[in-house]
């Protein structure tokens, strides 16, 4: 080791093997066209201002007639569940004969500063459920919430209760005041008020700065050498770079919303409390009674689960099952332990609980949508939003 | 003529940067390192181990592997200033972030090397005890404290930006006030340091909080003084709230500065401990790591441990705390002066928008409202009405 420091040849080996990668990196990713994201297909089924919800084309028998809505948080895009077709929870899922749909918030700008927790949750999140409840017949629909959105569906299915058979939350922040997570430390110093008074959105770089924080070295750093030594392999470059894409496409938070969540949640832990009113109402997480599938990853750095796992024990439902993944925030939508595991293993609980939704909606049920012979909606060009027509498949933003 | 010569023949005059660089980068490559080979056969030889001070500052002893890796990133840096921007995609994107890491993995080595040169001269020079190597080792962790801090700059400017780009020339021009202009001067200084450092050029942390010190109190002095004056005149506004902006800035980079001491006090404690485990596996018998690779794996993970523990206490919550709130003040009262100062300017400023955007969410709100009460009405006149009540 010490002839190693000691050699100039072996310094020179090493400084001339890493202009050897670099080159080799730039020519890899100096000339790597737009990576494809989002390969399953969907269509743009309702729009309400920025948020966007798709159904997701399903080919082959529903194996549960109940839809599932999966609500994303605002923070980072809900494409993670469908990162590429190897590694997509949602594709995995649909393979399972689900019919699904998936909220896109967006990417917040100045003129949504003032829209507000309530806005997210009694307008968008309801309208949602309700065009899904009307587009499939199902008075009572399951909701799949991650991270943020999971917390969201919490508070959602807390307040509607009669609107949602099966609640399951992904890697759900719920108790804040735990110290595991560096998130939850750095918050109780911040002061919200000042930065949403003066910034008034929240800018996904400044979100951005904290993450990387939590893990300096390792994300800022040894990720890239690791990457130096993969240049050879296109396909673990292009995944490394769909994977950065996702990382840096981080969308602003719309002030009073941020506010509300930091505050109310993380500094003030009001929802593990009984604490938390949502437009005048207490979210009493007593009221969620329908089964509950709460998973999380051992190994979740942003969410840790001593964050996740109170539900368990806060909710008032008698059928409620804690799955506890082995990996980490993000491992657990693309690791390859993921795809195996974790469809099948809500598939299979949800299948089991499938059989109540439908009490006889006036409303004349759709199909989900079969990928040959699908169009382009007016929806999709921009306008508001009735069912049918592809969505275009995205690979930067949207509005 | 060569293969080589052949290629660069074709690619030349091309007028693409790529194919221009790369037919350039084998020869170019082949020059620097063949002045390094000769530096370091020089810094081999027998005669050079050992050499005074003297004789290296004159030229004849040996370039340290930190001079050496300096050069080559510095040539590697130009390099790459001939290619279009990064944002052209995310591949181009990803690049930039791995030339960074890149140079924090070279870097650390070359620290390295020079640390066990220095080490292996000394023990074989004067003799090595422990304060020699207390010495030693001080003097060789100033750099590389620098280094570390590196790795976190390369997140922070892109994101602190705003505090950089307010004070750009376009800002001052803008405002069109003599008084901004016989100001800037001495703000462009206080930006560059700013710049240096949070690009991790600024010399030792301590020294940076020190000087942040002296640079307060002789602001307090004169231009605190003078920005605190009750103006007159026209521009008086605008010129109070530039002295607020001043005052709030001051405040905030005397966050920046401690917050920057809080990141070098990791990278010793992440060195010391380094330090102990390597000691540990020499004692227990073992060979240590056996390659520089090995070396590096333990050496970040090693520091993140120690960055964790740090971040995790109350001490570094509160220090984020006020570095964020500060940066608020800053930004909202240099906003305040900028919309003062451009009050004459035919377009909205921010505050304008606000209440705009305001209006806009609140009748967005009231609509809704209404078409579902209209909606309602019309579901309710469509239910048949009850006989006794017709």
């Amino acid at each position: 080791m010490l002839r190693e420091f000691l050699d100039p040849k072996f310094f020179l080996q090493e400084l001339e093997e890493v202009s050897r990668k670099l080159v080799k990196g730039m020519e890899v990713l100096m000339t790597l066209p737009q990576v494809d994201l989002e390969p399953t297909p969907k269509e743009l089924v309702f729009q309400e201002d920025k948020m966007k919800l798709y159904r997701y084309v399903q080919e082959g028998p529903l194996s549960c007639p109940v839809p599932i809505l999966i609500c994303y948080a605002l923070v980072n895009r809900q494409y993670m569940m469908d990162l590429q077709s190897d590694r997509s929870l949602i594709r995995n899922l649909v393979g399972q004969g689900l019919d699904i749909f998936i909220i896109d918030w967006g990417y917040p700008d100045h003129g949504d500063r003032y829209l507000t927790l309530e806005d997210y949750i009694d307008v968008y999140l309801n309208d949602a459920v309700d065009h899904v409840r009307a587009a499939t017949g199902q008075d009572r629909i399951n909701l799949l919430g991650v991270c943020q959105g999971g917390t969201f569906s919490a508070i959602y299915a807390a307040l509607y209760p009669e609107k949602i058979l099966n609640l399951i939350t992904m890697v759900t922040p719920i108790d804040f005041h735990t110290t595991d997570g560096l998130l939850n430390v750095w918050s109780r110093h911040m002061n919200i008020d000042r930065m949403v008074d003066v910034m008034g959105i929240i800018p996904g770089e400044f979100m951005n700065i904290g993450f990387l924080m939590l893990k300096p070295f390792q994300l800022m750093v040894d990720k890239y050498v690791g990457l130096m030594d993969n240049l050879d392999d296109p396909a673990t470059v292009a995944n490394f770079v769909r994977m950065e894409h996702w990382i840096f496409d981080s969308p602003a938070q719309a002030g009073e919303t941020y506010r509300k969540f930091l505050k109310d949640l993380y500094q003030q832990n009001k929802l593990v409390k009984g604490e938390l009113e949502i437009g005048g109402r207490k979210v009493d997480l007593k009221r969620i009674t329908m089964p509950l599938l709460n998973i999380y990853a051992t190994e979740d750095h942003l969410v840790p689960p001593a964050s996740s796992v109170p539900l368990n024990d806060l909710v008032g439902s008698e059928d409620k099952t804690l799955y506890a993944f082995p990996g980490g925030h993000i491992g657990i939508y693309v690791s390859g332990h993921s795809q195996k595991e974790l469809a099948p293993k809500v598939a299979g609980w949800l299948k089991e609980r499938c059989g109540g939704g439908k009490t006889g909606r006036k409303k004349a049920a759709s199909k989900p949508p079969a990928q040959r012979g699908a169009k382009k909606t007016a929806a999709d060009k921009g306008g508001a939003g009735k069912p049918s027509g592809p969505a275009k498949k995205r690979s930067g933003k949207s509005g | 003529m060569s293969k080589m010569q052949e290629r660069e023949r074709v690619m030349e005059g091309t007028g693409n940067p790529w194919v221009e660089f790369m037919g350039r980068w084998p020869s170019l490559q082949g020059d620097i390192f063949r002045r390094w080979m000769e530096a370091w056969s020089r810094a081999a030889s027998p005669d050079t181990v050992g050499s005074s001070e003297s004789e290296k500052s004159e030229g004849t002893g040996f370039e340290s592997a930190a001079q050496i890796y300096r050069q080559w990133f510095e040539y590697l840096q130009e390099m790459m200033r001939r290619f279009p921007p990064a944002e052209a995609g995310d591949g181009p994107r990803t690049f930039a972030r791995m030339l960074s890491s890149a140079d924090t993995y070279t870097r650390l080595y070359a620290w390295w090397s020079d640390f066990l040169r220095e080490l292996q001269k000394k023990a074989g020079g004067e003799g090595l005890d422990s304060r020699a190597f207390d010495e030693l080792f001080h003097k060789w962790s100033q750099g590389y404290e620098e280094m570390v801090k590196g790795i976190f700059a390369a997140a922070m400017p892109e994101s602190l930006q705003w505090v950089a780009d307010l004070y750009s020339g376009d800002v001052i021009r803008l405002s069109a006030d003599e008084a901004v202009h016989f100001w800037s001067p001495w703000i462009d200084l206080m930006l560059s340091r700013g710049r240096k450092m949070m690009r991790g050029e600024a010399q030792g942390m301590e020294g940076v909080t020190e000087a942040y010190e002296e640079w307060r109190r002789a602001y307090e002095e004169s231009f605190g003084r003078l920005f605190r004056m009750p103006a007159m005149g026209y521009y008086r506004e605008a010129v109070e709230k530039f002295g607020k902006a001043m005052d709030d800035m001051v405040e905030f980079n005397m966050a920046l500065a401690d917050f920057y001491a809080a990141l070098a006090e990791g990278s010793r404690r992440g060195m010391e401990k380094l330090q102990a485990k390597l000691a540990e596996a020499a004692s227990s018998g073992g060979d240590g790591p056996s390659s520089f690779r090995e070396l590096y794996r333990i050496w970040w993970q090693t520091n993140e441990e120690v960055y964790v523990e740090i971040f995790r206490t109350e001490e570094f919550s509160r220090l984020l705390g006020r570095l964020v709130e500060r940066g608020m003040n800053f930004r909202e009262s240099y906003r305040r002066f900028l919309e003062e100062a451009t009050k004459e300017l035919p377009f909205p400023n921010r505050s304008e928008m606000d209440n705009l955007y305001r209006t806009v969410y609140e009748l967005k709100k009231e609509v809704r409202s209404l078409r579902r009460e209209l909606a309602g009405l019309k579901e309710r006149s469509r239910e048949p009405v009850e006989e006794g009540r017709r």
